[in-house]
C-alpha cells in the first residue's frame, strides 16, 4: 500500500512536470517573452544593414549581450534595428555607445557591435536609440583609395615642375648654401626616398594581391571574382605605379641636383635667396608627406579589412617564419 | 435426495474438424467430489472451460445451479462466478502482485468488496491459514514453490467461498508427495467449505483420494460412470488402460 | 520475412487489430472503470520509461545541435542554430524518437506480459474471478500510453532542447535566457499543437499493438516471444504510419 502510495506520488510528479512543460511551452510561444532573466530593447538606425538579419547576435565589446529582434525598414536611407538586449549588462551600455555592422571573422554571420566611449554618460534605458557608426564597405575604401592615388600623382607633378624649375634656375643655388636649408634638404631627400620606398612596396604588395585575385586563388580571391571591383584594384595599382615611376624620376633629379650642389657650392647660393622657390618646395616636401601619410594610412586600413586580413596575415607569418629561420641559422656559424 | 448443480445435457464442442465433445452428459450433485477421467486431449480441460463460460459451445445446454449459461449475459456472469471457483492447471497466479493482492483479486469485483479492509484481512489470513501458507502473505507469487503456488492458488479460489470448485489437473507437475498432500488438502476443502467440486485429471492417485464419483470421458462422450472401485473392477478394456 | 509479403496475413492482422481498436472504445467508455490500475499503468509506462527517453532526448539534441552547426555556418547563419534545433526537435525528432523508444521499450513489455498471462492463463483466471480482463488489462494500457505519450514527448522536447543548449555551447557561446528567447521565438502554435496531438495517436498505436499481439499471444514460449518482437515491428511501423498521416493533414489544415 506505501509502495502504491509512492508510486502514485512519483507519477504526480512525472504527470505534473509534463503539463508544466506543455503550458509552459504554450505560453513562451504565445507571449514571445522571455521569462529567463529578463531582457530590454534598444533601437539603432543604420544606413546599410549589410546583410544583418534577425536573430543575429548582438555583442557589447566582443561579448554576447543579445539579439536582433526586428529590422525595419524607416525610409530609402534609413533601416532602424530593433535589439534584444540581456538586463544584466545594461548598466555597462552608455547612452552615447556606438553600434555598427559587423562580421563574425573572414566569413562568420553579421553580427551588431555596440562599442563604448570614453565619456562618461547614464546608462541606456528600454527602447532608446544608439547612435550607429556608417559600416566599411570594400567599395567605399577602394574609392578612397583611388582619390588618395590621385592626390598622389598630382603632387609628384608638381614635385617634378618644381625640382624641374630648381634644376634650370641658376638663383637656387644660393639657396644651397645655406646649411640648415640643405640639411633639411637632406632629410626631404631621404624623407622621399623612403616614401618612394614605401610607394614601391605597397604597390608591389597590391601588385601581388592582384596576381593573386586574378588567378582566383585564397579566400580573397574567391570574393573578387566581382570584376568592377578588380577594375578598380587594377586602376588603382596603375596610379600607385604612376606615382612611384614619379617618384623615382623626381629621386633622380634630386640627386643629380645634389651632385651639382656638391660640386659647385659658391654658385648655389645666389639661387636660394628667392623665398618663394624655398616656401614652395617647404610646401611640396609637406604636401608630399602628407600624402604617403594618407596612403600608409589607407594601407593600414586594407589590412584590416576582412577581405585583405587573410592574404596579409599570410605575409606577416611568412616574414615571421622567414625571421625564425634566419634565427635558427644564424647562431650556426658561431658554434665552430 | 441429490440436488444437482450442474447438469450438462448433449454438450458438443468442436475446433475446426476435431469434435472434441461429443453429445457429452454429465450431473454434479451438491456436496460432492466428481472426477473426470480422461487421457489428455480428450477435452477435458474443454469441458470445464464451457462450465465456466471460457468457451463458447457449440450445441447442447448446461445447467449451472439451476441458469442456463447459454443466455448469461456479462452481469450474470460476474454474479455467477463469485459462486463457481476455478482452478488453473498452471495455477495462474497474478506474478506482478503478492500472495495478498492476488487473494483480494476476486473480491474487488464482488459483494465482498463492500466488506471493510480489516474484515477482508481477516477473510485473506483465514483462507491463507486453511492451506497452511499464512506466512507467505507478502511474498511474490516467483518465490514460492510448485505445491505452494498450488495452494494459493486454491486460497484464492477459495477467499470467494463458492458453491462449486472446478479443478483443472490438480496435481500435474507436482511430485508424489506434494500431489498427495494436494489431494487431501481438496478433500479438507471440500469438508470444511462444504462444496461441490470437478476435478479434472488423469492421475489416478489424486482420483482415488478425492473422488466421490468418477465420470471417464473418452471420445467424447462420458463414456462410464461410477465410484472409483467400481470402475477398478471394470472389466471394459477402455476403463482398464486407466487402472493398469 | 515470408509474412511480411503474405497479403492475406497482412490484412487479417489489420483486421484483427481494427477489430481491437473498435472493441476498445466499445468497452473502454462503459462504466466500471479500473482507475487504480490505470494509474499503475500510467506509473509503468510514464515514471518508468522517463529515464530512458530522458536519455535518448538529451543525447539527440546535444547531437542534432553539434551536426547541424557545420551547415549553418556555410550558410552563415550560426545564430540561428537554437532557432534550428528547436523547430526540429520539437515538430519531429522529439516525438518521433520518443515514440520509437516507446514502441520499443512499452510494446514489447506489453506483447511479453499479456502474453505470458495468456500462456500462463492469469487472463482466464482474472476472467473467472469476475474482472472482465480487457477492461483490467487492455483498456487501462492503451489509455495509458495514449495519455503518457504525450506527457513524455513534452518532457523529451525540455531534455532534448536542454541537450541543445549544451551542444551550441560546446563550439559557441550562448546564454540560457538567449537560447531559450530564440527557441521560443522560432516556434509557433502550429509547431507545437500538431506535434503534441499526434503524440496521442502514438500513443494509443503503440498501446493498441502492444496489447493486440499480447492478448492474442500464440501458446507457449515462442509465442510470448514472437509476440513481443512483432509488437515492437508493427508498432514502430504504425508509428511512421501516423506521422505520414498527421504531417498530411497538418499540410492539409495550413498548420505548416
Amino acid at each position: 500500500m506505501k509502495n502504491r502510495m509512492i508510486d502514485n506520488i512519483k507519477l504526480g510528479g512525472f504527470v505534473i512536470g509534463g503539463m508544466i512543460f506543455l503550458i509552459f511551452s504554450l505560453y513562451m510561444i504565445g507571449s514571445n517573452r522571455n521569462l529567463f532573466g529578463s531582457t530590454f530593447t534598444i533601437k539603432t538606425y543604420f544606413h546599410n544593414i549589410n546583410g544583418l538579419m534577425v536573430g543575429n547576435n548582438v555583442r557589447y565589446s566582443g561579448i554576447d549581450v543579445g539579439t536582433v529582434k526586428k529590422i525595419e525598414i524607416v525610409n530609402d536611407s534609413t533601416v532602424s534595428v530593433t535589439m534584444l538586449i540581456e538586463n544584466d549588462v545594461r548598466k555597462f551600455i552608455k547612452q552615447n555607445a556606438i553600434t555598427s555592422v559587423g562580421t563574425d571573422g573572414l566569413m562568420g554571420n553579421k553580427l551588431v557591435n555596440i562599442n563604448s566611449v570614453p565619456e562618461a554618460a547614464d546608462p541606456v534605458e528600454e527602447g532608446m536609440v544608439l547612435k550607429s557608426l556608417r559600416p566599411v564597405e570594400t567599395d567605399e575604401m577602394l574609392r578612397t583609395l583611388n582619390t588618395t592615388n590621385e592626390n598622389i600623382a598630382g603632387i609628384t607633378d608638381d614635385l617634378q615642375k618644381i625640382t624641374q624649375r630648381i634644376k634650370n634656375s641658376k638663383g637656387i643655388w644660393g639657396l644651397l648654401q645655406d646649411t640648415s636649408i640643405a640639411r633639411n634638404m637632406e632629410a626631404f631627400a631621404s624623407n622621399l626616398n623612403l616614401a618612394s620606398k614605401k610607394v614601391v612596396l605597397a604597390s608591389d604588395e597590391l601588385a601581388i594581391l592582384v596576381h593573386r585575385v586574378n588567378q582566383g586563388n585564397g579566400v580573397a580571391g574567391a570574393l573578387l571574382t566581382d570584376t568592377t571591383l578588380t577594375r578598380k584594384i587594377k586602376s588603382a595599382v596603375a596610379h600607385i605605379e604612376d606615382a612611384s615611376a614619379k617618384t623615382a624620376q623626381i629621386s633622380r633629379d634630386i640627386s643629380e641636383v645634389m651632385k651639382q650642389m656638391k660640386k659647385g657650392q659658391g654658385a648655389a647660393g645666389a639661387i636660394f635667396t628667392d623665398s618663394t622657390t624655398d616656401r614652395n618646395l617647404r610646401q611640396s616636401i609637406t604636401n608630399i608627406e602628407q600624402g604617403t601619410a594618407k596612403f600608409n594610412e589607407n594601407m593600414e586600413a586594407l589590412k584590416h579589412h576582412f577581405l585583405f586580413r587573410g592574404y596579409f596575415k599570410d605575409q606577416e607569418k611568412q616574414a615571421e617564419k622567414d625571421k625564425a629561420q634566419k634565427g635558427k641559422t644564424e647562431p650556426q656559424p658561431k658554434k665552430p | 435426495m441429490k440436488e444437482s448443480v450442474i447438469e450438462i445435457r448433449n454438450l458438443c464442442k468442436s475446433f475446426g474438424n476435431n469434435h472434441v465433445l461429443k453429445n457429452f452428459e454429465m450431473d454434479l450433485y451438491r456436496g460432492e467430489n466428481l472426477a473426470v477421467l480422461g487421457k489428455s486431449g480428450s477435452g477435458k480441460s474443454v469441458l470445464i472451460k464451457c462450465i465456466i463460460g471460457l468457451f463458447e459451445f457449440d450445441a447442447g445446454s448446461i445447467i449451472l445451479l439451476g441458469k442456463d449459461i447459454q443466455k448469461f449475459n456479462n452481469e450474470q456472469w460476474d454474479h455467477m462466478r463469485r459462486r463457481v471457483g476455478f482452478l488453473f492447471q498452471s495455477n495462474a497466479l497474478y506474478d506482478s502482485m503478492t500472495v495478498r493482492e492476488n487473494l483480494e483479486f476476486p473480491m474487488r469485483r464482488h459483494e465482498i468488496k463492500k466488506k471493510k479492509s480489516n474484515e477482508m484481512e481477516g477473510l485473506i489470513r483465514e483462507t491463507l491459514a486453511n492451506v497452511g501458507l499464512e506466512h507467505t502473505i507478502d511474498m511474490m507469487p516467483a518465490e514460492l514453490s510448485g505445491g505452494m503456488r498450488k495452494r494459493i492458488a486454491l486460497a484464492r479460489t477459495l477467499v470467494l467461498q463458492p458453491e462449486i470448485i472446478l479443478y483443472d489437473e490438480p496435481t500435474t507437475g507436482l511430485d508424489p508427495v506434494t500431489a498427495r498432500e494436494i489431494s487431501n488438502l481438496i478433500l479438507e476443502v471440500q469438508r470444511k467449505y462444504n462444496s461441490s467440486s470437478v476435478i479434472i485429471s488423469h492421475d489416478m492417485n489424486c482420483i482415488n483420494i478425492t473422488s466421490n464419483r468418477v465420470v471417464m470421458l473418452i471420445d467424447g462422450k462420458c463414456y462410464a460412470n461410477g465410484t472409483y472401485s467400481e470402475l477398478n473392477s471394470s472389466q471394459d478394456p477402455k476403463v482398464r488402460d486407466f487402472f493398469d | 520475412m515470408k509474412d511480411v509479403f503474405n497479403i492475406n496475413k497482412t490484412l487479417e492482422e489489420v483486421g484483427g487489430i481494427s477489430r481491437f481498436a473498435a472493441r476498445f472504445f466499445r468497452e473502454g467508455f462503459k462504466p466500471r472503470y479500473e482507475f487504480g490500475e490505470l494509474i499503475r499503468q500510467c506509473f509503468w509506462v510514464g515514471y518508468k520509461s522517463l529515464s530512458l527517453v530522458g536519455i535518448t532526448a538529451f543525447i539527440m539534441g546535444l547531437v542534432l545541435t553539434i551536426q547541424s552547426r557545420p551547415t549553418l555556418i556555410e550558410f552563415g547563419a550560426e545564430s540561428m542554430l537554437p532557432n534550428m534545433v528547436g523547430i526540429s526537435l520539437v515538430r519531429e525528432i522529439s516525438p518521433v524518437i520518443t515514440a520509437l523508444i516507446c514502441a520499443g521499450k512499452i510494446g514489447s513489455g506489453m506483447g511479453a506480459e499479456l502474453g505470458s498471462m495468456r500462456v500462463t492463463e492469469q487472463i482466464d483466471a482474472m476472467e473467472v474471478s469476475g474482472t472482465n480482463p480487457f477492461k483490467y488489462l487492455i483498456v487501462t494500457r492503451i489509455l495509458a500510453t495514449t495519455l503518457m505519450l504525450p506527457v513524455l514527448v513534452n518532457l523529451s522536447n525540455a531534455i532534448s532542447l536542454y541537450g541543445g543548449y549544451l551542444g551550441v555551447n560546446i563550439r559557441g557561446s550562448i546564454s540560457w535566457a538567449l537560447y531559450w528567447s530564440q527557441v521560443f521565438n522560432a516556434l509557433s502554435y502550429s509547431d507545437l499543437v500538431p506535434a503534441i496531438v499526434k503524440t496521442v495517436f502514438f500513443g494509443f498505436a503503440i498501446g493498441l499493438v502492444g496489447c493486440y499481439k499480447g492478448y492474442y499471444s500464440n501458446k507457449g514460449t515462442e509465442g510470448v516471444g514472437r509476440s513481443a518482437n512483432s509488437a515492437v515491428v508493427v508498432a514502430s511501423l504504425l508509428v511512421f504510419i501516423v506521422d505520414l498521416i498527421a504531417v498530411q493533414i497538418t499540410d492539409l489544415l495550413g498548420l505548416t
